[in-house]
């Protein structure tokens, strides 16, 4: 009997995410037989960034409202525009404008900050998650929204978005606690240690606009989280939740923020700097999982054993920059080496050839599709770390390969 | 003293230039455990793989190889000549490694049989059989050639200890492709042969030798001189230790790093600057001899 509810429980699931329609139903088929592209089938990093970006462009168009659309879903299609990770996409739009030198992505971003302007709050927070229904205030997301900002106004330099990230930067002060942490407007109404990825961008606007409450109030949850870190390199409340094993996607940007701030703090040495070494702490215990497994788990238990048979590519992403970061920072080369690795996994899952434009060039948020991290979705984040990943690894193969005489 | 080696049934190569040396110093080897190849009968899903990736004629040319190396293995070693011919050098899963490693090859078995050396297949190196065929064997000196990480009950069955040779110098380099990891650091080339605890590479260090490579132009002439090397050099040391003339120094783990398999990009590097010659800086080096 029990089988049976867990068959019919399947095949619901199946209709609901429409593995019926052929372009579903082939990336359900390619998972459930790993059929991942073979190595040398996986293009240059030039071809997988220009198709993640033409997804891109294709989430941004699928709201006309200039925001990026949260996440192509197997069961609804497009969902509406979401504040957070547009802010997050837009120096990634900057970047590729750059390397391009193609106007048309300079001016998306644009417009991207420009929506962001318009759903923010009275009080300079931003909403959490999309736009489709009236949401609270958040912590997290303004963070993000506020990375997006300060870079508008120093690519256009138009004070607008600096006022707007500066009403941002001020709710965040105002609505800290006094021992640093983010209790008030967090997810799940508890602290978390991966706010530190709003503790990069306060320090952004603390570069942008000199103010010393940004870059105080970024030191003082940067100090609150250092004694959560153990010393097998963990850090505890890296998760939405305490009673299930952290996604990879927040283990990643607590290491990120780390990593960040203590580079934007100690620029001439950002190697010795304390947030840096938490980081690199953090992050050489989870490249050697990576490296013993050949595989990197989507969730994490405190002794860094994988506790999934998935993979958050997104996680996997953002631990390729991060590692990247890290070579950079450091010259520890095995971070490159993991890095490279872990590139190239999600580059072996992304769809290049699918008639459907929610999946085409998309990232999954896990691999298989069915995994736990945006079951059945492609997120735009996912697309948006995979994009920056490879970017990364291209400047830093280059770099190395002209000091070797090799480009 | 008694020397036994531990590998794996189908590393042929490795154990015989290991069995080859130790022959040149004298030292006769008791017995050989070796781990017995097992492969797998493919699933659906590893067949629909396979032909996803390598097309439906590599496929099939692929589990027919597969298969017909695992019945050449099962018989392998039973040769009316006492010489065993195998059709390649293959991985565990049976897959054929390169095309230019058809032609045939002396097995493990076949050597032990001619030089009359006792050998035990298992099916597990960490196993209680193997470490109760260790214990019959009255085994002093067990010699690692090839074998996985080995845990503590395999550990504790020789009465003196377990030997290792690594191909970089430790503790600097420990884990894979560590000659490579040496060159990509600027680090001089070397071997060392240490004994074995339950960690990666991290037990006393007996012995280390720089060694000179300047004349490999590929990572292939680089992992071929610096194997050589390492057995001569592990043959060489298990004398000195059965004459007592080594002494192992405990190595400090904060000294070194663990390195992995090496992407095809860092490779690169390493195969340019061997065209050019490549001479280890050794200041890059934390400790001294």
């Amino acid at each position: 009997m029990a089988a049976l509810r867990t068959t019919a429980r399947q095949l619901l699931d199946w209709l609901e995410v429409r593995l019926y329609q052929p372009s579903h139903l082939r990336i359900g088929l390619q998972d459930y037989f790993d059929l991942r592209a073979p190595v040398h089938r996986v293009q240059s990093n030039s071809i997988h960034i220009a198709a993640a970006m033409d997804w891109l462009c294709r989430a941004q168009d699928a709201n006309h409202d200039g925001g990026v659309a949260a996440r192509y879903r197997f069961s609804r299609g497009w969902t509406a525009s979401y504040p957070e990770t547009t802010g997050y996409i837009i120096p990634t739009f900057f970047n590729y404008a750059d390397l391009t030198a193609e106007e048309k992505y300079r001016r998306r971003a644009i417009r991207m900050a420009d929506w962001l302007l318009s759903v923010q709050h009275d009080n300079g927070a931003f909403p959490g998650h999309d736009v489709s229904t009236k949401n609270e205030p958040r912590v997290f997301n303004t963070g993000q929204a506020l990375l997006g900002l300060v870079r508008a106004f120093r690519e256009t330099g138009q004070e607008i978005y600096l006022q707007a990230g500066g009403r941002a930067g001020d709710w965040l002060v105002a609505v800290q606690d006094a021992n640093g942490a983010w209790n008030q407007f967090a997810y799940y109404q508890r602290a978390h240690t991966y706010y530190t990825e709003v503790d990069w961008p306060l320090l952004e606007l603390f570069a942008a606009t000199k103010k010393a409450a940004y870059r105080d109030a970024a030191i003082k949850h940067l100090n609150w989280v250092l004694p959560h870190q153990q010393p097998n390199g963990w850090l505890d409340k890296c998760g939405f939740r305490d009673d299930v094993a952290p996604f990879l996607h927040t283990i990643a940007y607590t290491i990120q923020g780390l990593l960040e701030s203590g580079a934007i703090l100690q620029p001439q040495d950002p190697a010795n700097n304390i947030y840096v070494q938490a980081a690199w702490r953090a992050s050489e215990a989870l490249l050697h999982r990576y490296e013993i497994r050949g595989f990197m788990a989507g969730q994490f238990d405190r002794d860094w054993k994988g506790t999934v048979t998935y993979s958050c590519l997104t996680g996997n992403a953002q631990t390729a920059i991060n590692w990247l970061r890290l070579y950079e920072l450091t010259r520890d080369a095995r971070f490159l080496n993991g890095a490279l690795k872990l590139n190239d996994d999600v580059k072996a899952t992304q769809d290049l050839q699918s008639n459907n434009p929610g999946i085409r060039g998309g990232v999954k948020g896990s691999h298989p599709i069915w995994g736990r991290y945006i079951h059945y979705g492609y997120p735009n984040w996912a697309a948006k770390f995979f994009i920056d990943a490879l970017l990364l690894e291209d400047r830093l193969v280059h770099e190395l390969y002209q000091r070797e005489g090799l480009a | 003293m008694n020397l036994v080696i531990l590998c794996k049934s189908w590393n042929h190569k490795k154990v015989l230039e290991i069995l080859e040396a130790l022959r040149e110093q004298n030292l006769r080897v008791r017995g050989i455990v070796a781990l017995a190849a097992s492969p797998k009968r493919p699933t659906f899903s590893e067949v629909i793989r396979k032909t996803h990736e390598r097309g439906v004629a590599r496929a099939i040319t692929h589990f027919f190889s597969n298969h017909r190396d695992h019945h050449d293995r099962r018989n392998g070693f039973i040769a009316a000549n006492g010489i065993d011919l195998t059709i390649g050098i293959h991985s565990p899963n049976g897959r054929l490694q390169d095309h230019a490693d058809f032609q045939p090859h002396l097995t493990i078995a076949g050597y032990a049989r001619q030089h009359q050396i006792e050998m035990t297949v298992v099916q597990d190196l960490n196993s209680e059989a193997c470490a109760a065929a260790l214990r019959r064997m009255n085994t002093d000196i067990l010699l690692l050639g090839g074998a996985p990480i080995i845990r503590a009950n395999i550990l504790a069955a020789p009465k003196v200890c377990t030997l290792n040779v690594h191909m970089a110098l430790l503790p600097e380099f420990r884990g894979m492709n560590v000659a490579e990891w040496s060159i990509f650091s600027g680090a001089p080339v070397g071997v060392t042969v240490h004994q074995v605890d339950p960690g990666v590479d991290t037990g006393a260090v007996l012995y280390r030798e720089e060694i000179d490579v300047a004349d490999c132009s590929s990572i292939a002439a680089l992992r071929e001189k610096v194997s050589r090397q390492q057995h001569l050099v592990l043959a060489k040391c298990t004398r000195w230790l059965i004459e007592k003339k080594l002494t192992p120094a405990p190595q400090n783990k904060a000294e070194g790093k663990q390195y992995y398999l090496m992407h095809e990009k860092l490779k690169k590097v390493v195969e340019r600057r061997l065209l050019k010659g490549y001479i280890g800086n050794s200041d890059r080096r934390s400790v001294t001899e």
